[in-house]
């Protein structure tokens, strides 16, 4: 349960034995069914979660009923929306199991704690933000000036073997663009191999 | 619309389930009734449906299971029961409120060893007074006993008494 969780937290720190079992009451183990929600619009993030197993994806509803897909959590990634969790102002985002999921979520007093009584946790949490602003950028530059077909590679060399996991159409709508530029992107792809 | 809380009620039989259906609400739930062997739990289902049209509810044959997917954990269980159970779920409850229902008393005792058992579960021991729908909470997190009494039943004009801690 706790095993992928250790091996992630030590890739970016050093904690004993001892800390990392402090750590583990820490967290409240939570399996989610494929379709089932970890956070609807309109509720308060109550966790910051990570994902032991499975897959999830975190999005917005427009006002004509369009998704739009902020995020994929897979196994090892961090899901959660930070500007609630830290406020306790409702969530503008749905967060759905693409998969059956085994999670470890932790509420904000806890990862308080954490951050109080484990200072190296500071760091990692430091560093997993970082990372995301970097990847945030690109994203955003992506979207701004790069073509469909560069965002597309783009996203299977961030998300190497998972394109399989993904619905096609949800990877249309992270990458803006519809189902039938994804296919046709894909066969040209395919055609210069 | 907030999501459906996922409570899990772990009992020794059907007659014990739905001990725990008549004491809380759960209309607007989704329901896990763990059973303890193959085959429980089936009167058990008919009878929360029937008055719980809007939960969700199922049979699970695997406590650990169960209580892993649960928010909320239910227990009335007979009291040989209570160290294999602690046991087999100590692990998929740490952090969660896990409310033991008993009929009879030393509602502080049991809560005691209940959660030296379950040491990072947030442990809580409802007391049913004298078949009313009158309950004794007694726990050490006032936001756990505070949470555990909206969800249980109690007849109009009657206040839940709650002992918020030893």
């Amino acid at each position: 349960m706790y095993d992928l969780l250790y091996k992630k937290i030590n890739e970016n720190i050093s904690i004993t034995a001892e800390e990392f079992e402090f750590c583990k009451t820490l967290f409240l183990p939570k399996k989610l069914r494929k379709r089932q929600y970890l956070l609807q619009e309109g509720d308060v993030c109550k966790y910051n979660t990570f994902v032991s197993a499975g897959l999830l994806r975190s999005y917005t509803v427009d006002d004509k009923g369009g998704e739009h897909i902020l995020q994929f959590a897979f196994e090892g990634w961090w899901l959660g929306d930070i500007y609630s969790f830290l406020t306790g102002e409702p969530s503008v985002y749905n967060m759905e199991a693409l998969e059956p999921c085994e999670l470890l979520l932790i509420t904000h007093p806890s990862w308080e704690l954490l951050l109080e009584k484990i200072p190296a946790f500071e760091r990692y949490f430091r560093i997993l933000i970082q990372n995301n602003l970097v990847a945030t950028q690109r994203r955003l530059m992506g979207a701004l000036s790069g073509t469909a077909e560069e965002r597309y590679v783009q996203f299977m060399n961030n998300f190497p073997g998972c394109l399989n996991r993904i619905p096609q159409h949800m990877i249309a709508s992270y990458l803006g663009i519809t189902r039938e530029t994804l296919s046709r992107i894909r066969g040209n792809l395919a055609t210069r191999k | 619309m907030p999501i459906r809380d996922t409570i899990a009620i772990v009992a020794s039989d059907d007659e014990k389930a739905l001990e725990v259906a008549d004491a809380v609400w759960l209309n607007n739930q989704r329901v896990l009734l763990v059973a303890k062997y193959p085959g429980q739990m089936m009167q058990a289902l008919q009878t929360i449906q029937d008055e719980y049209p809007l939960a969700e509810v199922e049979v699970m044959d695997c406590m650990k299971e169960g209580c892993w997917e649960a928010d909320l954990i239910l227990l009335n269980i007979e009291e040989e029961d209570v160290v294999p159970v602690a046991s087999l779920i100590r692990e998929v409850a740490v952090q969660k409120p896990v409310v033991r229902l008993i009929w009879d008393s030393d509602a502080t005792a049991k809560m005691i060893r209940l959660q030296q058992l379950m040491t990072h579960a947030k442990v809580v021991v409802a007391l049913q007074m004298n078949r009313t729908c009158n309950f004794q909470l007694t726990g050490d997190d006032p936001d756990t006993l505070r949470g555990i009494q909206t969800i249980l039943k109690c007849k109009s004009g009657d206040a839940n008494g709650v002992s918020g801690g030893r």
